[in-house]
């Protein structure tokens, strides 16, 4: 029995520090789902050593099976799949000429533009493709220069739907990649215009939904059930029958504006809202600092939550806003925008 | 003081103890007292037996009524249910016929600001996917939201026919959503049902309109099929190409096979092809037994 080929150190860090990221309560779906190992080997592992150990096991596994780059970088693109939330997303629109050409999408001719590109650009590049659900695919692309090889642990992701205008990218420290991306993506998927959207979450399900128009998804027809005709957000129902709202038509017509503006449904999750104001300020005190300034008013307003729009849907309910809410924070998900310039006119 | 209240309710009780005491003077016999007595109790209980009669007759006599009025309420009633229940049997029956309405294709409710369209498509009397268009009816007509998938060309369709033929844009709409449901529904069965027959991933994208897998019939090498469908209103194929995998020259017999193939994709629905598939693999088992 020949002795199996001792692997490249760079590519056996890259395999340890992999899997030292994978928590060890899902390091059996992931391996699984990356289906790089047989299922005896898979079987031969032992998940109750210490990680730095079964690091070393996993990468003898690996070099068994004469892993390369790309299996390695398939490894963290389902580790990265399964962890989403720790990538915040950048959305892309992109353009094509409004002529009659039906869009043929044929994934290998896109996935080999792209990667023909992103080479002839720069002479060290890893470019990695998975398919995922949703007629999409996961792109990881790991950085080089004419000089240096490829920084592994530094990658931008994309995330394409075929024969859409938009395309999902994690946000990279590496700003200076963002337009050679940009070309690639669009030249692969046969746009011609490429455009950075003021959207940003990271949660990418919630990014689709908004793009993808799918949320707020109740339609009036004959065969749905009507939507609750009772004035509640879960908070009177099991409230005593001895308590008697006084101000129920008041309390009816702002549940009834909500419903409208916001839909029944769960909206989709954002964490934040920005808007940068370059406004001149407008006080109710004649005289002060601020007042009879002709410059505008710099300043950045920032809205967080764990979950925005629900939050802002249940101002109104709570008593705390006004019923209707502000244009500019009902507008979020109708204009797909959470970065906001705002200017006097 | 006291002459004063003579008159009053003093005077009174003075007058019937003057009267007593001469009663009392003529002193009656007891016999005779007790007669009376109980001449008396006779009457009050003769009395009470009387009113104890009428009372019973007044009782009976109000129930009589009470019954009889009861009763033609009661009759009232039952011809207000019945008619009721014919009323809710109506309107159920109604329902169901505007629900109904979703498998002629095309249906729609009456909104506030316009009118919900509800597009249900279907393919080869199978029901598939529904998508609703939410039209607010002003000048201009404008779609107030909408579950068509981004990939179809809605945009492009709305500003061709939206504001000058409605009826030209619910058409065409109806066109491209059901030909995608179509080419879905026999992309997905082969995905699911035939996958036995393919020797790699099928390939496909959004639109379902490219298609692309390699498979395998008989014991004999493999063949690629590459399904285009150019035109977005069609579920059959615009252009087949179907070419052997490897190298080694086909003998005339795979020539015919691959030529009878890509004929088959051309003209019948792709899972109608694997079926037949299916049947032949069948047919040569059950011969071979």
């Amino acid at each position: 029995m020949g002795r199996t080929r001792q692997m490249d150190v760079n590519l056996a860090e890259f395999v340890r520090r992999t899997i030292l990221k994978i928590p060890m309560a899902k390091m059996m779906t992931i391996l699984k789902t990356w289906g790089f190992l047989s299922e005896n080997q898979l079987q031969t592992l032992n998940f109750k050593q210490r990680k730095d150990s079964f690091a070393q096991d996993l990468i003898l596994q690996c070099e068994e099976n004469r892993a390369t780059i790309s299996d390695v970088a398939l490894l963290d693109i389902v580790y990265t799949q399964v962890h989403q939330h720790q990538k915040i997303w950048n959305v892309f629109h992109m353009n094509r000429k409004p002529d009659e050409e039906v869009d043929i999408f044929d994934m290998e001719e896109f996935k080999r533009t792209f990667k023909k590109i992103l080479h002839r650009a720069l002479k060290n590049v890893t470019v990695s493709f998975r398919d995922a659900e949703d007629d999409s695919v996961w792109i990881r692309i790991a950085w080089g220069t004419q000089h240096k090889k490829p920084n592994q642990y530094k990658p931008t992701y994309v995330v394409y739907r075929s024969q859409t205008p938009y395309a999902f990218t994690s946000s990279s420290p590496l700003k200076g990649v963002v337009p050679l991306l940009g070309q690639a993506l669009m030249t692969a998927s046969r746009h011609h215009q490429i455009v950075q959207m003021d959207l940003r979450s990271r949660h990418l399900d919630s990014l689709k939904a908004i793009v993808f128009k799918q949320f707020n998804q109740e339609f009036e027809n004959h065969n749905s059930i009507t939507p609750l005709q009772e004035g509640t957000l879960g908070l009177d129902i099991n409230m005593d029958s001895r308590i008697i709202h006084e101000n129920t038509v008041e309390k009816e017509r702002v549940w009834r504006v909500t419903q409208e503006t916001f839909g029944v449904s769960p909206p989709p999750q954002l964490e934040f809202a920005q808007y940068k104001l370059e406004t001149k300020f407008k006080g109710d005190l004649c005289g002060g600092i601020l007042a009879d300034r002709e410059e505008p008013l710099r300043c950045l307003i920032k809205f967080s939550s764990p979950n925005l729009l629900e939050a802002l849907k249940c101002l109104a309910p709570a008593g705390i806003a006004d019923a209707p809410l502000s244009p500019l924070l009902t507008c979020i998900p109708n204009k797909a925008m959470n970065y906001f310039k705002i200017r006097d006119k | 003081m006291m002459r004063k209240m003579k008159s009053g309710v003093l005077a009174h009780l003075e007058g019937l103890e003057a009267q007593m005491n001469r009663a009392c003077k003529r002193s009656e016999k007891p016999w005779r007292v007790q007669a009376r007595e109980s001449a008396l109790g006779t009457k009050i209980r003769e009395l009470r037996r009387l009113r104890d009669k009428l009372k019973a007759e007044v009782k009976r006599r109000q129930q009589t009524t009470e019954k009889a009025s009861l009763a033609s309420t009661e009759c009232d009633q039952t011809v207000e249910t019945r008619e009721q229940e014919a009323l809710e049997r109506k309107r159920e029956s109604v329902k169901a016929i505007l629900q109904a309405y979703r498998f002629t294709g095309l249906s729609g409710k009456l909104t506030s600001r316009g009118v919900c369209v509800c597009i249900s498509t279907a393919f080869e009397g199978n029901l598939l996917d529904s998508y609703f268009v939410d039209l607010v009816i002003e000048k201009p007509l404008r779609i107030h939201h909408h579950s068509i998938p981004v990939f179809i060309p809605l945009e492009k369709i709305a500003a061709k026919y939206l504001q000058t033929d409605l009826q030209h844009f619910l058409f065409s709409l109806c066109e491209a959503l059901n030909a995608y449901s179509g080419r879905k529904y026999q992309a997905d069965r082969l995905q699911g049902e035939f996958a036995a027959f393919l020797t790699g991933p099928l390939q496909r994208n959004s639109l379902c309109n490219l298609l692309s897998f390699t498979y395998k019939v008989d014991q004999s090498s493999s063949f690629r099929a590459r399904l285009l469908y150019e035109d977005l209103t069609v579920t059959l194929p615009t252009d087949v190409t179907v070419t052997p995998q490897g190298t080694e020259a086909l003998s005339a017999l795979r020539e015919e096979q691959r030529a009878a193939h890509e004929a088959l994709f051309r003209t019948e629905p792709l899972h109608k092809v694997f079926a037949s598939f299916a049947r032949e693999e069948e047919l040569s088992v059950s011969v071979a037994s």
